[in-house]
């Protein structure tokens, strides 16, 4: 569904991203791991078309993407759950969800109204009155809203109590169980495991490791070697 | 004497909601594109002059007050497509540069089209005569216009307050990126948004018209005070231009019977006063 091949992406004159290339495919949730400033965020913002890859290749649903505007892409079905949730604080709960209607969606207000009752009960309330639980919801309530078949979320349990984080993996589990094909950026290697079906590690910008969940779960010397916070 | 002072008072309203309508334009415009746009004063200097040549062609003052805006709005739609688009990125000095440019293309183009000498433009008949209660007297027309602004005015709180459009474009005033990720297209919204910000600069020159006439210099003039308005109440606040709007109109109708050669020091000494207590205008956010 997802196809990203050997893109190299730049800041100004700074190569992040030396080659990157991966794969997502239907239903399926692959998680994007690596330590801060490995590239993971620059590769999202490369698929979305915030970031223009100068070289390499990625293709959606058999489109090719790069080069096109940012709403273009996202309109082809590709919604993002933003590294820090990007709620518009002068917009109501539900104001900020119905920007993000779209006909034909699988979901609609009621639908992630059902899903998530805390956002109904809040649903007059500003963007700016919900705390970080309730802000990640509305962020990926707004992205189901939006009418993806490939939803991505940066870092979505930066931050977050534990309790919530568990109800988060609840969720994510029960929008795959869907069908939805997930990209996941995440430092919780807990929740990782509990929900991936592949793994990529990026290093400085190129993939250094792919491999199934049971692999990594296997595995430790990954973990240690591209992961751990200290050599 | 109460009731000169309720005259101005009364006059002090109509020119503020005039004000508010060029000034939330303004505002909505710097709100959202992060643009300051120098024109806005040639656009009502357009808008009035469309009304004349309008009212000459159709002699119907209330089709003029329908075509002149538009066509004040498709304008800057066209100029937002060709120029503006290309410089949001640029610093404000810039956009300063290019908007005063094309406020003096347009104010030159003007004097070539309509003369050099202002127009007058006459009160529609319906609106001729005024009102009497008692020893009060206030013309019809004057009254219309602090109604007409006001329906427009709420007409526009509605859209950016109740509608998806005007969700949008609140939206886009806190980030375009994450709007644009929702698959709107932001470029559309910026068009739209510019053109009707400009569109009620138009319909205030129109308004404005048989008032004063169409006067090809007053662009800079209208500009100036748009822009105490705005400071006044707040950058990119539409309860700001409101209050601003009337506040300026108000100190500037009643200081013309105390005392007239102070009226316009007075705008500004308003501003001076309100920014040494609140930074940020009335109803700014830092």
């Amino acid at each position: 569904m997802l196809n990203v091949e050997s893109i190299h992406s730049y800041y100004d004159k700074s190569h992040v991203l030396e080659g990157v290339s991966l794969q997502v495919g239907d239903g399926e949730l692959v998680t994007l791991l690596g330590r801060n400033g490995a590239g993971k965020t620059t590769t999202l913002r490369s698929i979305l078309g915030i970031v223009r890859p100068r070289q390499g290749q990625i293709s959606f649903d058999g489109q090719q993407l790069v080069g096109r505007e940012i709403f273009d892409i996202a309109r082809q079905g590709i919604a993002l759950v933003p590294e820090h949730r990007g709620i518009f604080r002068q917009l109501s709960v539900e104001e900020n969800l119905k920007i993000a209607v779209r006909k034909g969606s699988r979901w609609q207000l009621d639908d992630v109204y059902s899903m998530f009752p805390r956002l109904k009960e809040r649903r007059r309330n500003g963007g700016f009155a919900l705390s970080g639980g309730e802000q990640q919801m509305l962020a990926i309530a707004r992205a189901l809203l939006n009418g993806p078949k490939l939803l991505i979320l940066d870092e979505p349990t930066e931050g977050l109590a534990p309790v919530i984080v568990d109800e988060l993996v609840k969720i994510l589990r029960r929008i795959k169980g869907e069908g939805l094909s997930i990209l996941l950026v995440e430092q919780n290697l807990m929740v990782c495991d509990a929900l991936a079906d592949r793994h990529y590690v990026l290093e400085q910008g190129r993939v250094a490791y792919q491999g199934s969940a049971a692999q990594f779960r296997d595995d430790p010397s990954i973990k240690n070697r591209y992961l751990a916070l200290s050599a | 004497m109460l009731d000169l002072y309720l005259f101005q008072l009364l006059n002090g309203l109509g020119l503020g909601m005039i004000y508010f309508l060029i000034a939330v334009g303004l505002t909505i415009i710097f709100g959202l594109l992060n643009f300051v746009n120098f024109a806005h004063g040639a656009f009502f200097l357009l808008g009035a002059y469309l009304c004349y040549t309008a009212v000459a062609i159709t002699g119907n003052f209330w089709l003029a007050l329908l075509i002149a805006p538009l066509a004040v709005a498709a304008l800057a739609w066209a100029v937002e497509r060709l120029l503006i688009k290309r410089i949001y990125h640029l610093p404000h000095t810039f956009q300063i540069l290019v908007t005063l440019g094309i406020a003096l293309i347009i104010q030159e183009a003007s004097v070539l089209i309509w003369g050099p000498v202002g127009k007058n433009i006459a009160v529609p008949p319906e609106l001729r005569g005024v009102l009497i209660l008692g020893d009060f007297i206030y013309p019809y027309y004057r009254l219309f216009l602090i109604g007409f602004a006001a329906l427009i005015g709420l007409g526009l709180w509605l859209l950016l307050e109740r509608t998806r459009f005007g969700a949008l474009v609140r939206a886009g005033s806190e980030s375009t990126e994450t709007v644009s990720l929702l698959g709107t297209n932001i470029f559309r919204l910026f068009s739209l948004t510019f053109a009707l910000g400009v569109g009620l600069a138009g319909v205030a020159g129109v308004l404005f018209a048989p008032l004063r006439g169409a006067q090809p210099f007053v662009g800079p003039e209208i500009l100036g005070i748009a822009f105490v308005v705005v400071v006044i109440g707040g950058m990119g606040s539409f309860g700001g231009a409101l209050v601003g709007g009337l506040l300026v109109g108000v100190v500037q109708s009643m200081m013309s019977s105390l005392w007239p050669q102070g009226a316009s020091l007075m705008i500004y000494g308003a501003m001076a006063a309100v920014i040494l207590v609140r930074p940020y205008g009335l109803f700014g956010r830092a």
